[in-house]
């Protein structure tokens, strides 16, 4: 069966191949990561059995006209440490067929989509966080009137492999997805509008998750029972877009009625969720502001699913998403129980040629973000809050929670001094509520401060040098840090750096140094690299989703190459 | 053992095919595909009408949170003013920001003034649809919708790779 | 085309209304609860009765683990003596540490950890002794219901001689087949023991519980860890196989809370039936 599915691989490559030359195209991509692991007993490094681990993926996209077709390989040799290794094996978990016609769009078997903002559907890939709830199943998009779009799907979704003839399977009892969504724009659908300067849209979105009854078990009183189980689970949302000249707002409430899961221990409460922007933009000022609430807002197609298995929502995160080592070293993780907060965000320019400016202009961007608990009520004196089998809690909607979950203030300055050599400056105050984020009830939380300076230098025409200093102060959980950085490049083709990170004033006197060196070469679409040395313990989070990275000490080789 | 192999070959053959796209000069009209994405003011846009009249066009993947994507786009904006004047380019900047970040976008690309043009791709539909793998990816495409050159991952320095294909590009229009 | 138009909302207000299930708990309770205890087993007192295997993954230092150990205990008050646990302590959260002074892993606990590549727990195995088949707990009461159903094909007799002077055991172990069964199985027998006391974190506050009673704690395989083979040409019904294992007690464990679990796997690593007694 196996070697069926190959076969029947290949010769789609090949026809489409064939294909291509009558006008059709043929794109994709390839990438591929090994490691080697020693262990390393001072930071926490284990080694791998397998000695060698390698993840790799290949997307193959053949379009022709009105006819798309694409597929994507998965291998997982056996899966990178840090990544769910129930994936170890290898298949086409991703393949699908889509028809496009005027005014009607049919995809089947997987894809990926987003109703609104997400809050109550959407499925993604990221392989860098190890994450994907691709759909399977079949997608119809209608468009009867210019501004009016119908989007409606029914499915299940994407749980690793499994050990099945196509290397991809559901799981037991897994559950079926059914939505649909409107969107209606009145400046495309009506002509008189459609150079306004106000543009509206509107958006309703509407997901029901069918799974079979499930025998869960409480104890009241010394007796047991099981608990009644809806096997039909409904959320609906309903979205604004409104923008005027510079200004923007945005909006979207959702509702969900009663979904116990083991995400949040059984509780029959009515989930809302609720997603604020508000923004303005003119060229050298842009203002953002962020608000949202979560409240008992997983939505899963599995009920007993748990960490970043079997979403089926989405839920923003609004703190900004560092890119330095040191800015992103403690990330805030979504509370899909319950979180409330806001985010604003102000990015100016200040001109060329004026005294703050300089010859080349200053980019500035300053911003701010706090989430806490929402307020938690008993709905009984004898019940404690979240306790299985009832309502939970009651909550007040304005009502702020004690717990701060995190707090980020920070500022960055881009300058250009002259044509060889610009800087980037940040400054970071930070507030990590480590027991909740990381689910450690023990660990304090985390104050910390993060400076951090990024340079680069022209040396001569293709080489340049970038040196990274960065440093974080804390006296809670793993002390202090300083990092530095050096990079050399030669465009276009090679790169090479040395990095030490080191951590000092360890509350556990484990001080260490974690170096690396790394080198590259890239042309065109392809990309090599190549690293050794340690890598220290940390998550990483994309867009609030985030996955564990352990310590490891080893070779690292990866390749990317796009066609 | 046996995985092994399927996978040695498999990326083989990934490769052969790669390499035969890359030989073939029929297979070299590689276009734009037509994908329903956003502008920055949320209307839709069909990627295929990105066009700039018979002149080159820079299509950029990017995102607000990726590090070297700001880097290449600081240092296009630095040189688009030049680059217009020589060779009329377009550059199309596509954010692959979700929703998370996608309200960003406009404040971040106004407030740091940049002049491109700005499409969002939230669902990552165009991003796909192209082959890209990671960001930030950069295609140049010519004054006939082919694309001709292909440029994945950005260090210092990259831009000047772009500029004299702009120059090949426009010295037989002139 | 025309009639289309109207047809698709038509269509999806049909579908709102009805696709949608709210319970409601019943009269004067704030549980969603059904009234009568759904425990009901097509109990056939046979010889042999099916039990059904839970190997929960554990450890001191994680906080969500003491949760896995409510739905054992929450299964076991449902299927008296139906649930065979064994719990083995690994990974980084087994690790003593600062208050956390006990150590509870062992080397074969973490051979068998390594081997089914754990690295986060609370994680279990129902019926199986196989990596594929890991599940959280939020999943082993369905498992559990589900596996009761089975008819039991092998019956389990344990017979345990102690002796108190030189702590050494003699595990006899008798199957009986109750059909014909074409493949050769492995026989698993471990030793766990019940209510040792540690410091166990939890995920409630103040985080962890000073006198934490720990449950059927792997202690060590009594057969191959992997399992001896029986019934080797395969079985037929009412066929026996008998094996007889001798050990030697640590000195630091209570013989009065020492039990065997014996288990048989076949080729696909399925538990066809499990048992447990207690060594006195």
């Amino acid at each position: 069966m196996k070697q069926l599915v190959f076969l029947l691989v290949l010769s789609f490559i090949f026809m489409s191949k064939i294909y291509a030359q009558n006008g059709g195209t043929v794109r994709g991509n390839f990438q591929t990561t090994m490691q080697t692991y020693k262990s390393d007993s001072l930071i926490g490094a284990t080694d791998a059995p397998e000695f060698v681990l390698l993840n790799s993926y290949a997307n193959i996209l053949y379009t022709n006209a009105n006819f798309t077709a694409g597929m994507r390989y998965e291998g997982y040799f056996n899966t990178l440490q840090g990544y769910d290794t129930k994936n170890d094996g290898f298949g086409f978990p991703y393949r699908f067929l889509q028809y496009s016609a005027d005014n009607f769009d049919i995809t089947v078997g997987n894809f990926y989509e987003q109703l609104g903002n997400g809050l109550v559907f959407r499925t993604y890939e990221d392989k860098n966080i190890g994450y994907d709830n691709a759909m399977d199943g079949i997608r119809v998009k209608f468009n009867p009137h210019q501004g009016i779009y119908f989007t409606g799907i029914v499915g299940t979704q994407r749980y690793a492999f499994s050990k099945t003839d196509i290397g991809y399977s559901q799981v037991q009892n897994q559950g079926l997805i059914r939505a649909f969504d409107i969107e209606f724009s009145p400046n495309d659908a009506i002509d008189s509008l459609n150079d306004a300067k106000t543009r509206i849209s509107f958006g309703y979105s509407f997901v029901s998750k069918y799974q079979k009854e499930q025998s869960q078990f409480i104890t009241v009183n010394d007796t047991t029972y099981s608990l009644l189980m809806p096997q039909n689970v409904t959320a609906m949302s309903g979205r604004m877009n409104l923008s005027t000249g510079a200004f923007a707002f945005s909006g979207e409430f959702a509702y969900k009625f009663n979904d116990p899961s083991a995400e949040n221990n059984y509780i029959y409460k009515p989930g809302t969720a609720t997603f604020v922007n508000i923004s303005f933009a003119k060229s050298g000022l842009g203002i953002l502001l962020s608000a949202k609430r979560i409240d008992n807002f997983g939505f899963r197609s599995n009920r007993t699913a748990t960490l970043s298995d079997l979403n089926i929502n989405y839920i923003p995160d609004i703190s900004r998403n560092h890119v330095y080592a040191f800015s992103a070293f403690y990330p805030y993780a979504n509370q899909n129980t319950g979180e409330m907060g806001i985010s604003s965000e102000i990015t100016f320019k200040l001109k060329k040629n004026s005294f703050f400016g300089g010859k080349y202009g200053t980019d500035i961007r300053l911003n701010y973000s706090r989430m806490q608990d929402i307020n938690k009520q008993q709905i009984d004196p004898n019940i404690e809050i979240n306790q299985k089998g009832t309502d939970g809690y009651i909550s007040d909607f304005f009502a702020i929670g004690k717990d701060i979950f995190y707090q980020d203030a920070n500022i960055q300055i881009n300058k250009k001094i002259s044509k060889g050599f610009k800087f980037t400056v940040i400054y970071q105050n930070l507030i990590f509520n480590y027991g909740i984020l990381r689910g450690e009830p023990e660990m304090q939380t985390v104050y910390a401060n993060v400076g951090i300076l990024d340079m680069t230098i022209k040396l001569k025409t293709k080489h340049y040098l970038r040196i990274e200093a960065e440093a974080l102060f804390s006296e809670q959980d793993m002390g202090n840090w300083a990092m530095l950085s050096a990079e050399y490049t030669v465009s276009p083709h090679w790169f090479f750096s040395a990095t030490d990170q080191y951590n000092y004033k360890n509350p556990n006197n484990q001080e260490a140094h974690y170096y690396n060196a790394a080198f590259g070469y890239k042309i065109n679409a392809t990309r090599l690299q190549f690293s050794y040395g340690r890598q220290r313990a940390g998550v990483v989070c994309i867009g609030g989703v985030c996955r564990a990275v352990p310590a490891t000490n080893g070779f690292m080789f990866s390749l990317t190459s796009c066609f | 053992m046996k995985k092994l192999f399927l996978f040695i070959s498999l990326s083989l053959i990934i490769l052969a095919v790669n390499a035969q796209v890359d030989q073939d000069p029929n297979t070299n009209s590689k276009t734009i595909p037509s994908i329903e994405i956003k502008s920055l003011d949320g209307s839709v846009f069909y990627t295929d009408s990105i066009q700039n009249d018979g002149y080159p066009i820079i299509i950029d993947f990017w995102a607000t949170w990726c590090k070297p994507c700001i880097k290449e786009l600081i240092v296009l904006d630095e040189n688009y003013t030049d680059w217009q004047d020589e060779t009329n380019v377009k550059i199309y900047i596509v954010s692959i920001d979700d929703s998370r970040s996608m309200s960003r976008v406009a404040p971040f690309v106004s407030g740091r003034g940049w002049e491109f043009e700005v499409l969002l791709d939230p669902n990552q539909d165009f991003k796909r649809a192209m082959g890209v793998a990671d960001v930030p990816h950069t295609f140049i495409v010519d004054g006939n919708g082919n694309i001709v050159l292909e440029h994945t991952a950005y260090t210092e320095g990259d831009e000047d790779e772009y500029y004299e294909l702009l120059l090949e590009l426009t010295e037989d229009l002139d | 085309m025309k009639h289309l138009k109207y047809l698709i909302p038509f269509a999806l207000v049909m579908f709102i209304l009805n696709s949608c299930d709210k319970v409601t708990p019943p009269d004067g309770s704030l549980f969603y609860i059904n009234d009568t205890v759904s425990a009901s087993l097509n109990d056939t007192q046979n010889i042999a009765e099916k039990k059904v295997l839970i190997i929960d993954f554990t450890g001191i230092r994680c906080t969500n683990c003491p949760g896995a150990h409510e739905v054992l205990h929450q299964l076991e008050n449902i299927y008296p003596d139906k649930i065979i646990p064994i719990a083995i302590h690994g990974t980084l959260l087994a690790y003593p540490t600062g208050e956390y002074i006990t150590d509870l892993r062992t080397i074969q606990g973490n051979e068998i950890i390594d081997e089914f590549g754990i690295n986060a727990i609370p994680i279990g195995l129902v019926d199986y002794f196989d990596k594929t088949y890991l599940s959280s707990e939020a999943t082993w009461s369905d498992e559990v219901t589900t596996n009761l159903q089975e008819a039991p094909l092998f019956g389990i007799e344990i017979e345990n001689t102690f002796n108190n002077t030189d702590n050494s055991l003699e595990v006899l172990v008798d199957l009986t087949s109750l059909s014909n069964f074409e493949q050769s199985l492995s026989l698993i027998v471990y030793l766990v023991e019940d209510s040792i006391i540690t410091r166990q974190a939890t995920n409630v506050s103040p985080g962890y519980i000073e006198e934490y009673e720990q449950m059927n704690v792997f202690r060590t395989a009594v057969s191959n860890l992997w399992g001896d083979t029986v019934f080797s040409e395969g079985s037929s019904e009412n066929q026996t196989d008998t094996k007889t294992f001798n050990i030697t007690l640590d000195n630091t464990w209570n013989a009065n809370n020492c039990k065997i679990v014996a288990f048989i796997c076949d080729n696909s690593n399925k538990v066809l039936n499990a048992n447990s007694a207690k060594i006195k």
